[in-house]
């Protein structure tokens, strides 16, 4: 068996399901519209045909947020999106705002940049929740939210993620189900950050891979050896694994010192939809 | 005679609004004719309780039930609710007929793996009980509880003739099964082997992105299901039952005659 047919999803049910998940728990809030982030790769692209299935596409609102560096083709594909899908959308460039702080400083490196533009549009996409009175729906897929590889509080955040549990592998299974436009699908995944850049090189490994080891440590119970004897190096999947654990503080609201006896998300438990 | 079931979502710890829905279906039941209508495990309140366990929880002559308890003179009616005693909690049922409370019966198996902590909160209950109603011998099931063998074997022992099952069970699947599946072989096994009406019912809708599945469903004393609610679509669900399937189920297969089991638990 390919290690990869172990990822298949039944994208029929699966999308039923997000599309339920998406409506059933923003409506619930007494909300009815969404607001994304739309970048023209593979992981928004699939929550705004989600959305837009969930909605309607009267109230879901893509936001096209280019730096001046940002390739072309980003928007261009973000837009094949906006023009399928039939949803709002809106172009808010980032440049100004982000370039301003930037400026203050003499020299910044390519990663606080990053964080930087990940943040302008976390700002931006929260300010338009309340502009158009709809919840952020989040974009982080499973794969790069057990990596670590996004920004806290920045592409990172959002009020509701319907694809945080799907591999990289499933987001293109669900792409083709969703009939997602070819460019896209076909494109190498980068966060265009800065010019040329591609996931998997910074990475150092490709997502497949990635997919594959995390699927199997984590979903499967693997031990490192098991996983290490279906043919993959040690050092990648000890370096993988030590990523998983270096960025759990990602995944989690910021920890509480504990003084009292009802100690917030310690001993004080309550699930979000409370009363809903 | 009609058996319907009431595949519905809850409002997490609101109590009063979600007696109010089961009033409704209750009353949509009536009106189809039905004899009987299942609600899903914990329906009076919600599964994801957590804390509110502490304020969710009622004892079973809570004024909030009176509406049902009324209603079940024209239709029987089984619910799940968090049920308080004594200072301790219980997932607990509740099975209504003409009036009065026939049978409470306290999950006893609480799971507290993966994503589940009903242990944390809840004590368990200490028996699997079969009671008399309109359909025979009946044993009730609280999800977990049909995943141990021994409550299986508790209600063939107890001359079962329906069983019913209350559940919220949350959606998963891999590359090799849905969640569902795991449900329909052990209800139709436990139907088949044991000769009885097994009915299904399982909550819908979403507690922060966990999806209950629905896809409640009744199987006949021959293991097969008779008919299949839709996935995670909040429905009235129907299902018509000739009692006399058992007797027909037990002489085509009368396992019981041969048993042995009790000899064997002594």
């Amino acid at each position: 068996m390919n290690l990869l047919d172990k990822l298949k999803i039944d994208c029929e049910f699966v999308a039923t399901y997000l599309i339920e998940f998406t409506r059933q728990e923003i409506t619930k809030t007494g909300i009815t519209k969404a607001v994304l982030g739309l970048s023209g790769g593979i992981d928004s692209s699939v929550v705004a045909y989600i959305a837009k299935e969930a909605l309607g596409k009267e109230n879901v609102y893509g936001i096209l947020m280019p730096y001046k560096l940002s390739s072309k083709e980003s928007i261009e594909d973000a837009l094949k999106v906006v023009k399928d899908t039939g949803i709002n959308y809106k172009i808010f460039e980032i440049t100004d705002t982000a370039d301003t702080y930037i400026n203050k400083f003499g020299d910044m490196d390519k990663l606080r940049k990053g964080n930087i533009f990940a943040r302008m549009r976390m700002v931006t996409l929260f300010d338009h929740s309340q502009l158009y009175k709809g919840l952020v729906v989040g974009t982080s897929n499973k794969t790069e939210l057990l990596l670590g590889y996004g920004t806290w509080y920045g592409d990172m955040a959002s009020c509701l993620n319907p694809i945080g549990d799907l591999y990289k592998n499933q987001i293109y299974q669900l792409a083709n189900y969703f009939k997602v436009p070819e460019t896209i699908i076909n494109k190498k995944p980068s966060a265009d950050l800065w010019v040329g850049q591609s996931d998997e090189d910074e990475l150092g490994f490709s997502y497949d891979d990635a997919d594959i080891i995390l699927y199997h440590l984590y979903d499967l119970h693997y031990t490192m050896e098991e996983v290490t004897s279906l043919g993959f190096r040690k050092e990648l999947v000890a370096g993988i694994a030590e990523r998983v654990k270096r960025n759990q503080f990602k995944r989690l609201p910021p920890i509480i010192a504990k003084i009292s006896k009802r100690t917030i998300n310690i001993d004080f438990r309550y699930l979000r939809d409370w009363g809903l | 005679m009609k058996i319907a079931i009431g595949q519905i979502d809850t409002v997490l710890g609101d109590v009063e609004k979600n007696v109010k829905k089961l009033e409704h279906y209750s009353d949509k039941a009536i009106e189809e004719k039905c004899d009987l209508i299942v609600f899903p495990e914990l329906a009076a309140c919600g599964y994801g309780l957590r804390d509110l366990v502490y304020t969710s929880s009622r004892t079973p002559d809570d004024s909030v039930f009176l509406n049902l308890k009324e209603r079940s003179n024209y239709i029987d009616i089984v619910f799940g609710f968090a049920q308080k005693e004594n200072g301790y909690f219980y997932n607990s049922s509740m099975y209504l007929s003409a009036g009065e409370i026939i049978n409470i019966h306290k999950k006893r198996f609480l799971p507290d793996y993966g994503m589940f902590e009903e242990q944390r909160y809840f004590s368990p209950g200490e028996t699997i009980e079969s009671f008399k109603t309109k359909f025979g011998k009946t044993t009730i099931l609280i999800c977990e509880d049909a995943f141990h063998m021994s409550s299986h074997h508790q209600a063939f022992r107890n001359q079962t003739e329906l069983l019913i099952t209350l559940s919220a069970s949350p959606f998963w699947s891999d590359h090799t099964s849905m969640k569902w599946e795991m449900w329909k072989n052990v209800c139709r096994t436990s139907a088949q082997l044991n000769g009885y009406f097994v009915v299904f019912s399982n909550r819908v809708g979403f507690e922060d992105g966990v999806g209950f599945f629905g896809k409640s469903f009744i199987v006949n004393p021959k293991g097969h299901i008779m008919k299949e609610a839709s996935f995670i679509k909040e429905e009235l669900f129907i299902g018509e039952i000739d009692l006399r399937d058992i007797e027909r189920a037990r002489l085509f297969m009368p396992i019981r005659k041969n048993e042995v089991c009790d000899e064997f638990v002594r």
